[in-house]
């Protein structure tokens, strides 16, 4: 039974019969109007655009466009609401965010179907990964309410206003969570504005917000693309922007904002370095590169998107990660043993099939792992780039797919060079079993975030955030709360 | 592995814990390790501790996803798991007749 063939990769020889998530426990209604002044009212234009399924493009509901007028409305009944909420006790303000932690957990099954069905990410993240996270950052910041004077001893902090959040698709309900906590926390109202291509989640919070009996006005969550984000910053009574998603968006709400008094924080793009080391335990440095690149089908602006091994175990590494890569499960993201799901919108898999083209065209080697896409959605075989350097187009810019690409490096001087060889400086992972190199890597590394031996690890309690295109501002921690506060 | 052996296992199963599931894991890399080097396939038998069918299962999925389908017959892996046998008996007669049977009916050596 001797098989001398080296390097056959390990396929595995079993198919596993699906285990769908039921659905059936879920509502979601034809279609949402917009969350304002604790009443769900149509948008005043009465125009409604299409929320689908981008793992079948099946219609899942119709949502409100809101336009100037909404949004005046909505930043009104905010400006409004601030009066009371900013008076309100800190440890009253706590209870409502405890509440709505709380029905978050409580109602965790539902938010996790939906936000697969909209988003197309695995089941097994948005329950094991997005719900518990939002749930948690409200928990969190709910905590805050009343020791604000602690947390920045002797400077007096008060809330800013009415807040304008600008969130992204790749996680919808845990950035609406990391949006809104620290703003109530903080004592400010909240105009959120949630993803063109995935409104549903936000809505339900709105739902569950209205349920919680949150004074009317203190968060209101309206549905629209980017015009309705145009009127959220250039809105005269809004005091801050946050906002999460592409550097290219970020540049434009920065130059809006310049000749105002609006506070602003931005947590735009990335491309994280994930460096191999050759002391690194392998085994486990490969399903961190699969976790880095292929957690969320590579919609994550931390994602490891960069991977430098050492060159004395690329060879093995790359081997490794292909054998890993064939066990991987393409396909429905309902399905709980589906690893990648959807990619989340046509657009988005536009983009990531030029970038591929891209990469093919400037020569690299590309390394797609065989799985049967299905034939209906939007999909994008995970895929790896070798022979790659740093003047190549698809190892500087951001793909925001589930596509990596591979150099090598001998010395650490090299590594750190390259790493910090780009214009994002959000994320990055050091992989090895020498301690002192962690440290000394941490501290040579211009990333906002840096994981040794695991990688794409969030919790509340640890501030997030980026350096140069990527961002300023953090979110989560006690770091979190600055960007909602004045100090007196 | 490179001493000769044609199969590793965990220690008897007589002393507890004995095979885990992180443990086996470690292992079965490792004989992926060595047939990457050599291309020797060697066999593994975790032993210990493996006492229903379902638990064995979760084994089988971990051997057909890091060693894939040369390793899944019997001259590959084998499970050393006198327990294991009464209660794979034990499912077959409920898929059968719809009941669990008591542990009476199975003889226990």
């Amino acid at each position: 039974m001797e098989d001398t063939t080296k390097n056959i990769p390990f396929m595995a020889g079993w198919k596993y019969a699906s285990a769908p998530e039921a659905t059936d426990h879920i509502q979601i209604k034809p279609s949402y109007n917009l969350f304002i002044n604790g009443q769900f009212v149509a948008p005043k234009n009465k125009v409604y655009f299409e929320t689908i399924d981008p793992s079948s493009e099946e219609i899942l509901a119709k949502v409100g466009m809101a336009d100037k007028e909404d949004v005046d409305l909505a930043v009104a009944a905010a400006k409004n609401a601030f009066k009371v909420w900013s008076k309100i006790k800190p440890r009253e303000r706590g209870k409502y965010i405890f509440r709505i932690a709380r029905l978050i957990q409580e109602r965790a099954r539902e938010f996790a179907v939906i936000e697969s069905m909209n988003g197309g990410k695995p089941i097994r993240e948005s329950r094991d990964i997005d719900v518990p996270l939002a749930a948690n950052h409200f928990f969190y910041y709910a905590g805050w309410s009343d020791k604000l004077t602690y947390a920045f001893p002797n400077r007096n902090p008060v809330p800013l206003g009415v807040v304008g959040q600008i969130i992204p698709w790749n996680f919808p309900l845990l950035m609406a969570a990391w949006k809104i906590a620290p703003a109530l926390a903080t004592g400010n109202t909240v105009v959120l504005k949630p993803a063109e291509t995935t409104p549903l989640t936000a809505l339900k919070l709105a739902e569950l917000i209205q349920e919680s009996g949150l004074p009317k006005g203190v968060v209101n969550i309206i549905t629209g693309d980017g015009s309705t984000g145009a009127e959220i910053v250039h809105h005269p009574d809004v005091a801050k922007i946050a906002f999460t998603g592409s550097t290219a968006v970020g540049k434009f709400i920065k130059k809006a904002t310049a000749d105002t008094n609006k506070k602003l924080s931005l947590e735009l793009g990335g491309k994280g370095a994930n460096i191999i080391f050759e002391d690194a335990a392998l085994d486990q440095a490969v399903e961190g590169i699969v976790n880095a690149i292929f957690f969320n089908q590579g919609h994550v602006c931390c994602a490891g998107s960069r991977l430098f091994v050492q060159e004395s175990v690329a060879d093995k590494v790359i081997q490794k990660l292909k054998d890993r890569m064939s066990t991987l499960i393409v396909g429905n993201p309902l399905d709980k043993n589906t690893d990648i799901g959807a990619i989340n919108s046509k657009k988005q898999l536009e983009t990531i099939n030029k970038y591929i083209a891209l990469g093919k065209k400037e020569g690299a080697r590309i390394y797609q792992s065989e799985c049967k896409l299905p034939s209906k959605g939007n999909w994008c075989a995970p895929t790896l780039f070798l022979d790659v350097s740093q003047s190549h187009k698809i190892v500087q810019d951001e793909i925001f797919g589930p596509v990596l690409t591979i150099q090598t490096f001998r010395t650490i001087s090299e590594v750190i060079e390259k790493a910090n060889n780009t214009p994002y400086g959000l994320s990055a992972g050091v992989w090895t079993q020498n301690g002192a190199k962690i440290f000394h890597m941490t501290q040579k590394l211009n990333a906002g975030v840096v994981w040794a031996n695991t990688f794409n690890k969030f919790d509340a309690a640890s501030p997030f955030g980026g350096y140069k295109e990527s961002g300023f501002g953090r979110e989560g921690g006690l770091h979190g709360l600055k960007p909602y506060l004045k100090f007196e | 592995m490179h001493a000769g052996a044609d199969f590793i296992k965990t220690s008897t199963g007589k002393i507890q814990p004995a095979a885990t599931l992180p443990v086996t894991y470690v292992m079965l890399t490792a004989i992926k390790d060595y047939y990457i080097q050599t291309g020797r396939m060697i066999g593994m038998k975790p032993a210990g501790g493996i006492s229903t069918s379902k638990i064995a299962l979760q084994y089988l999925v971990m051997l057909n996803e890091v060693l894939g389908e040369k390793w899944m017959n019997k001259d590959y892996f084998r499970f050393g798991a006198s327990s294991l046998a009464n209660d794979i008996l034990m499912q077959l007669t409920k898929a059968k007749t719809g009941f669990y049977q008591s542990d009476n009916y199975f003889s226990k050596d």
